[in-house]
């Protein structure tokens, strides 16, 4: 079992009010495995994703991956975790503007004790594997929306991480580009063996996952 | 772990902000060039008090600066066990062509003064060649000129200096026989000396100076020097006032008044206004920074590699300007020299204490400006920070 | 225009913080301005209003100070019963002849520093009658009792009625206080001038002070002075007495306004140049807004007003904020080195209106500067992003 959720609850304080996200939510995801999250806006779906990432932490229950506890870590222990076990797309890219695709890409390794050389292999190797090995020097203002995405995908997969978190990586590209981008998902997902947790509110993308998981509420209401 | 704080993002913001990183380090780079000034002025204030001799001591009327004494007391000076060599300065005043060319000009003794203060000295304040004290020495109508009044008015060796006595009527010609300059911080390097004994034979054999100095052996104690002296004179009608080289300079330096004090509160005022400058673009940068430190925190950059960058940040855009700020009034001053100032502060020499204070301060103004920014930053969630995204 | 203003200023509220530390370094340099310039003013005014203008002031050539000056006795009897000058209901002459020299005492709260003292003949209390006695009485001739100049009391060593100073062993009494009304003479100390001459060894006096009997001619040469300048026995150079204390605060007064103004321009360059960062910021972050103002159909010169409004606002608020931050130190008492005299001149910092005036127009200035490139870039900015995601 890679990631094991169990009862984990978690809310927000907006304003006055306190607003439950996510109220008891169990889920297993296996190695290798392609999970989508759906559901509507406000059901707890990317607070879930987060949580698995450990961006954030519940506010009771238990998360555990590689049967390792992360509840209760503290944030740099959390942070220096993430850097070796999971890769991040998002679904504005958040690439750094300040620097080329190259650069952006290589940003985790420099957490690692890789050599410059190594360094640069990790990183030519993701953008081949993502098809920009083309354009390495080019800023994230000079290339498309699905150019961007897949020069995020790069510097999701360079560290190698265990598993993939997607927060609707197709959100903000058009058809042709969100098809490639979900090919390049299930490519590293047949090839490599990645787990991807997705999250999703269209179901032409979430089909291409192994399982559909729904929230609603806060609560997971279909699993399969 | 290798290297945690991603450095080449510091030097790509300062790259792609090119134009603020400009104008705030320009800006710090200002203020920190009037820190320079204003504490080189309050450094020059009290170079008198600082650099004064130890083993000096100098002889005043016990009644006023301004009430002469015999010349003939330096005999008795001279006399006192310790006492060195004892020479003597006397205030002129006078004008040079007009009133407003003001400098200090003092009639002096030539061959103690060099013993004292020049060649045959061991401290060497007054630097002037040996063929140009000896040419000085021998020519009763000569004078000597600083380096700075040189430059101020074009004085060179051999040009007629004429001056018109007031306190000692008369009219006065001197040759320049020599251009000093110092070896001290405390020697002002805008003064003009000329003999003391021209200008007793122009008024009539007077015989008076306005003040002694007194060079001590360093093995005796000059407090017991200093009392001995002034018990000298103490039942005559030429009564002294003896003190070292420092309380008399300080004297003159109390004169100034709230002057230093109020300098210190202006450079305190301009080291404010640089901070603000400096807060103001950490604080603008770090506005523009959140998501993008959300997404380092989310690739497992830990808080204390955030922190660092956006300190160093701080560090880097205040030291470029300050150290641009200090060199620009190090080259403006030691190097072109700016006569228009030198008029009021005619050896105005920045120090390398001062340089490095200036340098010294951008960077504390750079950590503080830098530190309230990355704090934010640094604790900020990632969740928060990447919210602002969609 | 008045809606988009409000727009305008709206936004430096929203971005309060960078805005009041704009306000806040324009505002330091606009307090160093108000204080140095104070501080000239005050020392201005503590010269410039001495004396009177029908009183001339006579030294010897040469000399442009009193205390250069040397006027023997023969020369003082001529100009004692000099055409021209007036006499009191008692027929005597309204003139004096006077001595100055810098002292140095002991200050109360401990070192040393010159004072102006100035032996003067009982007839110099009604020919300077611009110093009026306010306490205690005259000193009597030929002792060696003083009057002293009320900025004095308790900044010198056993300055109070009753007390005594003291220089290097010789004691003055003090027996009476003169207020100059601000001016020069609160900081002097006036003894009997034969006392001083023969303490301090002089043979010869210092200056004569005359009242003339009629006034000047309004305009064009002034036949009394230039008789006393021609008159070849007397070898003089003279002054009207406001007008050798009007002198006498040329170079510092200049040195002062000098240093005010280079300090202040400084520290102002560096105030714009954050201001203008901070407008900048503004736009960037505004730059949808500003294309929604132009699509809605304002023309780019209303932006461009718009921002420097908002740079003025800024100067303007920095400019009231110096003001106020210097405004505690208007009439503290000071002092300084008096250059012409060598002396100390205790003066108050006197903040003018005319200073609060130009400090203000100075940052509004500075303001419209920091203002000028973010509002070109302002009207550069195309209406189309407005339509953009």
């Amino acid at each position: 079992m890679l990631i094991q959720v169990r009862g984990v609850v978690k809310s927000y304080v907006k304003g006055s009010e306190t607003v439950l996200v996510l109220d008891g939510v169990d889920l297993d995801v296996d190695a290798g495995e392609w999970v989508s999250l759906m559901g509507p806006s406000g059901s707890g779906k990317t607070t879930l994703l987060n949580l698995i990432g450990g961006l954030d932490v519940p506010d009771s229950g238990s998360i555990c991956v590689n049967d390792d506890e992360m509840v209760g870590r503290t944030n740099a222990e959390l942070a220096a975790w993430r850097s070796r076990n999971v890769g991040y797309i998002f679904q504005l890219y958040n690439l750094l503007p300040v620097l080329d695709a190259f650069q952006n890409v290589e940003m985790p390794l420099l957490l690692t004790n890789l050599s410059r050389k190594e360094r640069r292999e990790h990183v030519m190797t993701a953008l081949d594997l993502v098809g920009l090995s083309d354009r390495i020097d080019h800023y994230p203002a000079q290339l498309s929306g699905g150019q961007n995405q897949r020069v995020a995908i790069a510097r999701a997969i360079v560290a190698d991480p265990a598993f993939l978190l997607a927060d609707e990586p197709t959100g903000d590209l058009d058809r042709k580009s969100a098809e490639d981008v979900l090919n390049l998902l299930q490519d590293l997902h047949t090839r490599f063996k990645k787990a991807i947790v997705m999250v999703t509110h269209d179901p032409h993308c979430a089909e291409r996952a192994d399982r559909l998981v729904h929230l609603e509420k806060g609560v997971i209401v279909a699993d399969t | 772990m290798k290297q945690p704080v991603p450095w080449r993002l510091l030097f790509a913001h300062l790259r792609r902000s090119w134009f603020r990183t400009t104008l705030t380090a320009a800006g710090v780079a200002l203020a920190i060039f009037l820190l320079v000034l204003l504490q080189t002025v309050i450094t020059e204030l009290q170079s008198g008090v600082k650099y004064a001799g130890r083993s000096r001591l100098i002889t005043t009327s016990a009644v006023s600066l301004f009430v002469n004494l015999p010349e003939k007391l330096h005999q008795g000076i001279e006399g006192v066990p310790g006492v060195v060599a004892v020479t003597h300065w006397t205030w002129f005043g006078g004008v040079y062509i007009d009133d407003k060319n003001m400098f200090a000009r003092f009639a002096v003794d030539p061959p103690t003064m060099r013993r004292v203060y020049g060649d045959l000295s061991a401290k060497k304040e007054i630097v002037l060649s040996t063929p140009e004290w000896e040419a000085f020495e021998s020519d009763r109508r000569g004078c000597i000129v600083g380096a700075a009044l040189a430059r101020q008015f074009g004085f060179k060796v051999g040009d007629r200096i004429p001056l018109k006595g007031n306190i000692w009527p008369g009219d006065y010609e001197f040759t320049v026989c020599g251009v000093y300059s110092r070896g001290s911080p405390q020697i002002d390097e805008s003064t003009m000396f000329f003999h003391w004994k021209y200008l007793d034979e122009t008024v009539g054999r007077r015989s008076v100076v306005s003040i002694f100095v007194a060079e001590l052996d360093p093995e005796f104690d000059a407090g017991r020097i200093t009392n001995e002296i002034d018990a000298l004179f103490e039942s005559s009608e030429n009564r002294t006032r003896t003190q070292t080289e420092a309380a008399f300079n300080q004297s003159f330096v109390s004169m100034w008044g709230n002057v230093p004090a109020l300098l210190g509160m202006i450079g305190g005022a301009v080291l404010f206004a640089a901070f603000m400058i400096a807060l103001n673009t950490m604080l603008l940068n770090a506005r523009d920074r959140r998501s993008e430190t959300g997404v380092l925190k989310a690739l497992g950059y830990p808080d204390r590699a955030i922190f660092l960058l956006n300190v160093s940040e701080g560090i880097v855009v205040c030291t470029i300007g300050g150290a641009a700020g200090a060199f620009a009034g190090w080259f403006i001053f030691n190097h072109i020299g700016v006569d228009a100032l030198g008029r009021f502060f005619p050896s105005f020499i920045i120090t390398d204490e001062t340089f490095a204070f200036a340098v010294g301060t951008s960077v504390i103004v750079g950590l503080v400006a830098g530190i309230v920014p990355a704090v934010i930053l640094a604790r900020i969630r990632v969740i928060d920070a990447l919210s602002r995204f969609g | 225009m008045i809606g988009i203003l409000r727009y305008h200023l709206m936004s430096l509220w929203v971005r309060r913080v960078g805005t009041s530390l704009s306000v806040f370094s324009i505002g330091m340099a606009v307090g160093i301005l108000v204080l140095v310039l104070s501080l000239a003013r005050g020392f201005e005014l503590s010269l410039v209003d001495t004396g009177r203008e029908d009183n001339i002031l006579v030294l010897r050539q040469g000399a442009s100070s009193e205390g250069e000056s040397g006027v023997t006795r023969p020369k003082w009897r001529a100009l004692q019963t000099y055409p021209g000058v007036a006499v009191d209901a008692s027929g005597d002459p309204l003139a004096s002849a006077e001595i100055y020299a810098a002292m140095n005492l002991n200050k109360a709260d401990g070192g040393t520093a010159n004072f102006p003292l100035r032996g003067v003949m009982p007839a110099t209390f009604r020919v300077r009658d611009t110093a009026k006695l306010v306490a205690g009485r005259e000193f009597t001739p030929g002792t060696n009792e003083v009057v002293v100049g009320k900025a004095l009391l308790g900044r010198l060593a056993g300055c109070s009625l009753g007390g005594a100073l003291d220089t290097g062993g010789v004691m003055w009494p003090v027996v009476g206080v003169i207020d100059g009304g601000g001016a020069a003479f609160d900081s002097e100390i006036w003894c009997d001038v034969e006392v001083f001459m023969q303490v301090f060894k002089r043979q010869v006096y210092g200056n004569v002070i005359l009242r003339r009997a009629t006034p000047a001619p309004a305009e064009g040469p002034d036949p009394l002075r230039e008789m006393l300048e021609n008159d070849l026995r007397l070898d003089a150079k003279t002054f009207t007495e406001r007008g050798y204390f009007r002198e006498q605060s040329g170079p510092l007064g200049t040195a002062l306004k000098f240093v005010a103004v280079f300090i202040a321009g400084i520290m102002a360059i560096g105030a714009a140049f954050g201001t203008a960062v901070t407008l900048l910021a503004s736009l960037a972050e505004r730059r949808r807004e500003i294309g929604t103002l132009l699509a809605l159909g304002f023309r780019p010169h209303h932006v461009v007003l718009g921002f420097l409004c908002e740079a003025t606002a800024l100067g303007l608020a920095g400019g009231i904020l110096g003001v106020l931050l210097a405004l505690p130190v208007n009439g503290v008492a000071t002092g300084t080195m008096n250059w012409k005299t060598f002396t100390e001149q205790a003066f108050a910092f006197r903040i003018t209106p005319d200073v609060v005036v130009l400090a203000v127009t100075f940052s509004t200035f500075v303001g419209i500067v920091s203002g000028l490139l973010p509002a070109i870039r302002a009207s550069r900015v195309p209406p189309s992003v407005a339509l953009r995601g």
